[in-house]
């Protein structure tokens, strides 16, 4: 699936529309670490502050850290995404922090 | 099972306010399962908790137009809510009286949608997650967040929603319109008005949705009512929050 790429400076933007599903667009600042990091779109998260506490737990981290930190957060909060998939995120970041 | 039923209208801070000051008092089992259907008044845009302002909304138009425009506490996309041509809903009840499965909860309540619109002559088709079409062109969104113990549903049904008006308030982004295959907004979004070819009153729509929505829930009782004492002062505090910038601009 095509993910939208868009620079500035050292934020970057991702924007990618899930098949039959939602908008998701990653803002992010990450070199060996991730600065900043903000996750937005038209989606469904229960329970919301899921999301928030995912952004707030993978920032400072690097990227393989992070991903590990996401798998703890979902296993444990196990919230329910609709319109966008956990995957979803992680690819993103992924491609952001290669 | 008895339910209450709220008919009432106010500008766009104020209504999402009762729709959370309910679900609140709802959570504590202070008030009963509630249909609540409103107006926006004046007219005003929301857009989903996850969303970013500048990516969403043209703030420019928005500013310039002095046209109201908050978060919600529902996921989902950006509405335009036109006080003279869209009636919203709001469903704040019992997970358990409605359906524990997110999905599946949000297909029942939109049955009640797509009933009320057959009942105005109409043939709605359900697209999950969120939306309602007929024609294949959207004529209905809806939101839900959910607590313990209940939860709330919103959603917009639109009547006779100025569709330029619509387009020059939000800012669809450019690969969502790749994806529905069409440029502008108003191409994909309809109205009951629109596809009646002709209009009908307000208390019928009105009338409608209540049985639909009795229909769909299997409602025995829907006594009319009023917001609580307590739920109107939780409502006046919170309109504090959504018309603040800390709230609105948080993404």
């Amino acid at each position: 699936m095509d993910i939208y790429e868009v620079r500035m400076l050292n934020k970057r933007t991702f924007i990618k529309r899930v098949p039959g599903g939602k908008t998701l667009q990653i803002d992010i600042d990450c070199n060996d670490r991730i600065n900043y990091i903000l996750i937005s779109g038209d989606f469904f998260a229960y329970p919301e502050d899921f999301i928030d506490k995912l952004q707030e737990a993978i920032t400072g981290k690097s990227i393989s850290e992070a991903i590990k930190t996401i798998s703890l957060l979902y296993k444990k909060i196990k919230p329910e995404l609709l319109g966008i998939s956990i995957d979803d995120i992680i690819d993103i970041l992924r491609k952001a922090c290669a | 099972m008895s339910w209450r039923l709220i008919i009432d209208k106010g500008n766009t801070y104020w209504n999402m306010a009762v729709d959370e000051a309910i679900l609140i008092h709802r959570e504590k089992n202070l008030v009963p399962n509630t249909l609540r259907i409103y107006v926006f008044e004046p007219s005003g845009v929301t857009i989903g908790y996850f969303q970013k302002v500048r990516e969403v909304l043209n703030l420019d138009y928005l500013l310039e137009n002095k046209i109201d425009f908050t978060r919600r506490i529902t996921g989902g996309g950006a509405v335009y809510h036109d006080s003279e041509g869209e009636i919203t809903y709001a469903v704040i009840a019992d997970i358990e009286d409605i359906g524990r499965d997110i999905m599946e909860s949000y297909r029942i309540i939109c049955k009640g949608i797509i009933y009320a619109l057959r009942k105005l002559g109409l043939k709605a088709v359900y697209k999950p997650v969120n939306d309602i079409l007929v024609n294949n062109k959207k004529i209905s969104g809806s939101a839900q967040t959910r607590k313990k113990k209940s939860l709330l549903q919103h959603g917009t049904l639109m009547y006779n929603t100025n569709l330029d008006m619509l387009e020059k308030t939000l800012r669809p982004p450019r690969i969502k319109l790749e994806d529905h295959g069409v440029v502008r907004v108003s191409d994909r979004v309809t109205t009951i008005y629109r596809e009646l070819g002709r209009e009908i009153s307000i208390d019928d729509i009105i009338n409608a949705l209540i049985q639909g929505f009795k229909k769909a829930f299997g409602i025995d009782e829907l006594l009319p009512g009023n917001l609580t004492v307590s739920e109107r002062k939780l409502a006046e505090k919170l309109y504090g929050k959504y018309e603040s910038k800390v709230w609105i601009f948080m993404r």
